[in-house]
């Protein structure tokens, strides 16, 4: 029996001070992971005769172990300074969870997240 | 008591933060802090536990806050911070120091873990008809959210005694609480297999207290320290209705097979968590009275007792280090570590019954078939373990490091079989050398390579693989072979874990200019193990990636990265073939 496992992740992420007051940051990351037993072979050699009201059926399995998962993460802040001890930020999260051979249960499912909040210093 | 002791803790903050707010005011302390209101909006499509697994995901709009507050004066300092979304997502620290006689650091946070839902549908992955080889599966609170939701509270308190100096004493304190609910299954055997699932309450507490002193002076420091452990369950164990037990074919009559189970059509509760305590002793001492050189030893005795039956497991380790640096450029280590578990035996006794029907009513099992099902578990845990290590580093070239290494273990258990003839022992021997070298002013390398040999490392013994079926009586479960039998007949050994080990890493750091670097790394596993059966357990891994670093101006910054990970495992399956 053989287990394969690969996975690919992209990371990115852009920091830009437009000017004085205003700070915009960018980051997002991917990855794509796929695993699969494969070469399960049911060698029958090892049996003598068949046992009463056998019927095993192990076409599935490989199925089963199948995982391909895809996963994103995007990200985008922007930081301003309204005065020398005060800072606005504003900030959207987007989370994608794509689960196309759900194994225990679908974890597929997305989520959007928006922060704003004030800085005060003193 | 745990309640009090956490008013303890929480008093003695309270003093700390109320000795230093007064203080501040008369002793003219300056201030600097910084609070972040603001509000959370969520929104989310699907299942919320891979997207959040670590967060508290409400739909709609919440306020939050961040905090932070720093203050010193002549004589003391503080720094405190915070942050809450949630009830069950806010974090806090604070920590202080009055003179640099006491010391305080204090941390508490709480968090929410989303767990699996195993809908069991991958136990119809086998399957058969009639009254064959099927997985009776039932989920019984399909659709049900499994959340975990942790809380901690850890306290760690330093007294530099100001009449000895160079002396300190230690007061740690560590709370953990996870409560929620996870997924718990049981299983029913005879006539069929049959999981079920249902929602088990949890809702555990760990308190941790540690005291310690400790000593520094010239020539050598002395550490000791006694850590006191608490393990409670509250909540109480799930119960389940387990099948009556039955003959595979249901045209058979009842009490056929009583003798052949030790609970059937009753409810029991099942998956019992003990509380548990732990005690630490710790001692460390370190001392440089040789010229260019560091000895370091320490010593530790532990002890784990499970409350529901009073079993124990006793751990000893002992460890030296000795270090020298008197040739310039180089220095060598000399490491021995020598520790000691003992896990204690449980006989286990067996509830035997008797058939009420059939060939062996009035009869147990064992009067029948001989099969003794009472037993003493030993541990695989208790073993005795020796390490020894050197490793030494050589600057080669004002831009070159060598640094090399060999190490010898082994590991003798007590009781557990890893290989033929009742071998119990583990030898593992390893090389390693690192080269660090700057290959150029804008140029860094680093190459890596580990080799390690074991001879019988851990395996199961005889787990799997039946030889060609051991004169069976096909439709009868009375005259022909017994489970017990086909279990004892089994041949193949199974690991996973390697009798060769190859790992190979390489970075490079390139500057090709003040505004742009690439970093690049390549690891190589290979791992085999050629003393398991019939197959070599065989895995290889391949990690490369990535890194590129660009700011283009002053004010733009861009960073990428790619990570490749492969990975690949060769084992035996072994599938019992038997029905019932």
């Amino acid at each position: 029996m053989e287990y394969e496992a690969k996975t690919h992740t992209l990371l990115a992420a852009l920091n830009y001070q437009v000017n004085q007051k205003l700070t915009v940051g960018i980051s997002s990351s991917y990855s794509d992971s796929k695993a699969k037993i494969r070469d399960l072979v049911f060698d029958s050699t090892q049996v003598s005769g068949t046992p009463a009201g056998y019927n095993y059926d192990l076409s599935e399995v490989d199925n089963y172990s199948e995982l391909d998962i895809q996963q994103l993460d995007f990200a985008i802040n922007a930081d301003y300074r309204v005065r020398e001890n005060i800072s606005m930020n504003i900030g959207f999260n987007y989370r994608r969870y794509d689960d196309d051979e759900p194994y225990l249960e679908d974890g597929t499912g997305e989520a959007y997240l928006t922060n704003i909040s004030l800085l005060y210093r003193f | 008591m745990r309640g009090k002791s956490s008013i303890i803790i929480c008093i003695m903050n309270f003093i700390f933060v109320s000795f230093f707010i007064g203080g501040a005011w008369a002793d003219g302390t300056e201030f600097e802090g910084e609070i972040e209101p603001g509000l959370k909006i969520t929104d989310y499509n699907g299942n919320p536990g891979k997207v959040g697994e670590y967060e508290v995901l409400n739909q709609g709009c919440e306020p939050k806050v961040d905090f932070s507050l720093k203050g010193s004066g002549e004589n003391f300092s503080f720094d405190a911070s915070g942050s809450y979304s949630d009830y069950d997502e806010q974090e806090y620290s604070f920590d202080a120091d009055i003179n640099r006689i006491l010391q305080e650091e204090f941390t508490y946070k709480r968090f929410q873990h989303w767990l699996d839902h195993d809908s069991l549908d991958n136990l119809a992955a086998v399957k058969g008809s009639g009254y064959g080889p099927v997985v009776y599966h039932h989920d019984l609170e399909a659709g049900n959210d499994y959340i975990m939701y942790y809380g901690e509270e850890k306290s760690k308190t330093t007294l530099n005694l100001p009449f000895f100096p160079g002396a300190q004493m230690h007061f740690n304190y560590h709370r953990q609480v996870k409560r929620g609910e996870r997924q718990s299954l049981s299983m029913s055997h005879c006539a069929a297999c049959h999981v079920a699932s249902r929602g088990r309450r949890i809702n555990e507490e760990t308190t941790d207290y540690k005291f310690g002193a400790s000593i520094k002076r010239k020539w050598f420091s002395l550490l000791y320290s006694f850590t006191d452990r608490d393990f409670h369950e509250h909540g109480s164990a799930p119960v389940n209705y387990y099948d009556e037990v039955m003959h595979p074919n249901p045209a058979k009559p009842a009490g056929l097979f009583d003798d052949r189970a030790i609970y059937g059509n009753e409810n029991l509760p099942y998956g019992h968590v003990p509380d548990s305590e732990k005690y630490i002793h710790t001692i460390k001492a370190k001392s440089n009275v040789i010229k260019n050189s560091v000895l370091y030893g320490s010593y530790t005795r532990s002890n784990v007792e499970n409350n529901s039956n009073n079993s124990e497991v006793k751990f000893d380790s002992w460890f030296a280090r000795f270090t020298n640096h008197l040739i310039p450029g180089l220095v060598f280590n000399l490491k021995f570590r020598y520790f000691e578990i003992d896990n204690d035996d449980i006989f286990v006794d067996i509830p035997e019954y008797v058939a009420n029907s059939g060939p062996n009513a009035g009869s147990t099992y064992q009067d029948v078939y001989g099969f003794d099902p009472d037993f003493l578990r030993k541990s695989a845990m208790s073993r005795d373990v020796s390490t020894f290590n050197f490793d030494t580093r050589y600057r080669l070239t004002p831009k070159t490091t060598l640094r090399a290494g060999y190490e010898w273990e082994k590991i003798d258990r007590d009781d557990y079989i890893v290989g033929g003839g009742g071998e119990k022992e583990t030898k593992k021997n390893t090389v390693n050398f690192t080269l660090n070298s700057k290959l150029h002013r804008k140029l860094k390398a680093r190459l890596s390579y580990k080799y390690q040999k074991v001879d019988d490392p851990f395996s199961n013994y005889d787990a799997a693989c039946e030889p060609a079926n051991p004169t069976p009586v096909p439709g009868s479960a009375f005259g022909g072979t017994q489970y017990y039998e086909r279990q004892d007949s089994r041949t193949a050994k199974l690991s996973n874990q390697p009798t060769e080990l190859n790992d190979l890493k390489f970075s490079l750091n390139w500057a090709l200019k003040s505004n742009l670097m690439i970093f690049g790394n390549y690891h190589y596993l290979s791992s085999d193990n050629d003393e398991t059966d019939y197959v070599e357990w065989e895995q290889e891994a391949h990690m490369p990636s990535l890194n590129v670093w660009y700011a283009p101006t002053s004010k733009i910054s861009l960073n990428v990265s790619y990570i490749y990970n492969y990975m690949e495992t060769d084992s035996l399956a072994c599938i019992p073939v038997f029905d019932g």
